[in-house]
């Protein structure tokens, strides 16, 4: 089942001179099995948005659908199936990093599953299963989490989340602070994750990343949704409205295409499909 | 001028972890570096050592003309200028203003001397309409040019940009990189050295050094080291947009003059 957001609306310190709107009304529905990129400027509501999304935050009005849970206004009713909705709902914060915690590294991806109710072997064994996905050996299990490299610290922290399988992954801007080749170790795993069937929401700056691997995308702004379409579909229109940049790949191929180079724009991903395509249309003239 | 020779630098935080292998280099006055490489290339270590946070490490460093050691450390540590990569945990004063004067409260500037310093390095940050604010709601750009703001203030020979612009949104990213090129202009004598992931600001830098395991593997002009793009890609760092691009064709067969030198230039070769 899609996640459905329904007239969500979410304010921050409400009656205080702080009071803030982040959501305004909010509709939206995430589909299974998609790989959905969140954008839009600093502040304009994405990660209270997704906060929503495993009932971190309820909305102020309005519903959050996700399967059978109800994340709305009325605690009550909800506070049962919170659980659940954590195990199916996996969100890995910005800097995931700093939430490391265990004496060693196999612990530290551990407790999640340990604390959804596994024994200790089943969660170790989750764990390592988890490590091995995000690249990181048997060499690492008992390690201190605080000994390895930033990058690897990430890996870590991602694989506490993957550990409890969930369904639903959410990201709020893995790359940030990595290196090119980090970034891109780190987004292969998500699209293996989401080829594996897992439903993938990830909040990023980088329109390369959403480009080349999201299969849908919805831009924010100002608490509100200002387009939800195919990423290729994106950056034909005024995106900088949202302070967002056109890929340097896309504004080039667009240049191309507007001094009478027709290119195949499904086909333009990356540099080097953008090669092959003007390869292409070059030997075909 | 040189305002910093590096000479077979090396640093281990312990027996095993050598970080640093027999690093030489220079800094000319008034330049603008980058130093590139992945992450755990020892970038940030070479950084520490150059600020004097390191003292434990084999070979020289020579900053202003000075050997960096425990007798010179405060009167080289005056002249640099660090801006580091979270703009959160920079932060000391409860507004902007107090945050810029804080160095100059160190610095024994007399009161009368400061307001016009603070307002001074605000206009020329754009901060000026945001003396008064805390800095904790502003943006992070915002919050970056607070920080250059109260670094500036301080009269500094040398910034180290820290990574800074790594946790910035695109837009965050433009502006603190403008506004290091603004400053250039105005302060000719200012040399920068930005550690940064960016390749795109790299590309704007007057030179380029990249750091792999702990070694400089390369330093030189942009264009001379993006063109390296093979041993770019062995040591698993990407170059800039135009030299990936131009590449990419390369290999595919397409033979493109030297002198085309930019992203615009190729776009005009190629539709010709």
């Amino acid at each position: 089942m899609p996640i459905n957001l329904q007239d969500v609306t979410y304010v921050y310190n409400p009656k205080t001179p702080m009071e803030k709107k982040a959501l305004k009304g909010v509709n939206l529905e995430i589909k299974e099995g998609s790989f959905t990129a969140l954008v839009g400027r600093t502040g304009c509501g994405k990660s209270t948005l997704i906060q929503h999304l495993n009932a971190l935050l309820s909305p102020t009005e309005g519903a959050v659908v996700i399967d059978s849970f109800h994340n709305d206004s009325n605690k009550k009713r909800r506070d049962k199936k919170t659980k659940d909705l954590r195990k199916n709902v996996g969100l890995v914060f910005q800097f995931p990093e700093y939430q490391l915690f265990e004496e060693t590294i196999e612990k530290d991806v551990a407790f999640g599953p340990k604390n959804f109710g596994d024994t200790k072997e089943e969660a170790l064994e989750k764990a390592h299963r988890a490590l091995e996905s995000v690249g990181l050996d048997e060499s690492f299990y008992t390690r201190s989490p605080f000994e390895i490299s930033g990058g690897e610290k990430r890996r870590v922290a991602i694989a506490g989340i993957l550990a409890i399988k969930p369904k639903y992954l959410v990201v709020d801007e893995p790359t940030a602070g990595l290196d090119p080749s980090g970034a891109k170790d780190i987004m292969d795993l998500f699209k293996k994750v989401h080829e594996q069937g897992t439903t993938v929401i990830l909040v990023t700056h980088d329109m390369d990343i959403v480009l080349s691997y999201c299969t849908d995308v919805i831009v924010l702004d100002h608490g509100k949704v200002a387009l939800a379409c195919k990423p290729q579909d994106l950056f034909g229109t005024e995106v900088e409205q949202y302070s967002l940049q056109t890929p340097q790949l896309y504004s080039f191929a667009s240049k191309l295409e507007s001094r009478g180079m027709a290119l195949d724009h499904d086909a333009v991903k990356d540099v080097a499909s953008l090669a092959d395509e003007i390869i292409k249309r070059r030997n075909s003239r | 001028m040189n305002i910093a020779e590096i000479r077979h630098l090396s640093f281990a935080y312990n027996e095993t972890k050598s970080v640093l292998h027999d690093v030489s280099f220079s800094l000319e006055e008034g330049k603008y570096y980058c130093l590139v490489g992945h992450n755990g290339s020892g970038k940030s270590t070479l950084a520490k050592c150059l600020m004097g946070l390191q003292s434990e490490f084999e070979g020289d460093i020579i900053l202003f003309g000075l050997p960096l050691d425990r007798k010179n450390l405060f009167s080289i540590r005056s002249r640099i200028g660090i801006v580091f990569q979270n703009p959160d945990n920079q932060f000391v004063g409860s507004t902007v203003a107090d945050d810029i004067a804080f160095g100059l409260e160190n610095k024994r500037i007399p009161r009368e001397k400061m307001q016009s310093i603070i307002d001074d390095f605000a206009a020329k940050t754009g901060m000026a309409e945001y003396l008064d604010r805390e800095p904790s709601m502003l943006s992070g750009g915002q919050k970056q040019r607070v920080a250059i703001a109260g670094v500036l203030a301080m009269g500094p020979d040398l910034i180290i940009f820290d990574e800074a612009t790594s946790m910035l949104d695109p837009k965050g990213k433009k502006e603190i990189i403008d506004l290091v090129h603004q400053l250039r202009k105005e302060n000719p004598g200012l040399t920068i050295l930005s550690i940064t992931h960016d390749v795109e600001e790299a590309a704007r830098a007057d030179e380029v050094l990249v750091m792999n395991k702990g070694s400089i593997l390369m330093q030189g002009k942009p264009e001379e080291v993006f063109s390296r793009i093979d041993d770019l890609k062995a040591i698993h760092l990407s170059a800039p947009f135009f030299y990936e691009l131009r590449a990419a064709l390369i290999e595919r067969g397409l033979k493109i003059p030297e002198d085309i030198k930019t992203a615009e230039q190729l776009e005009e070769y190629l539709c010709r």
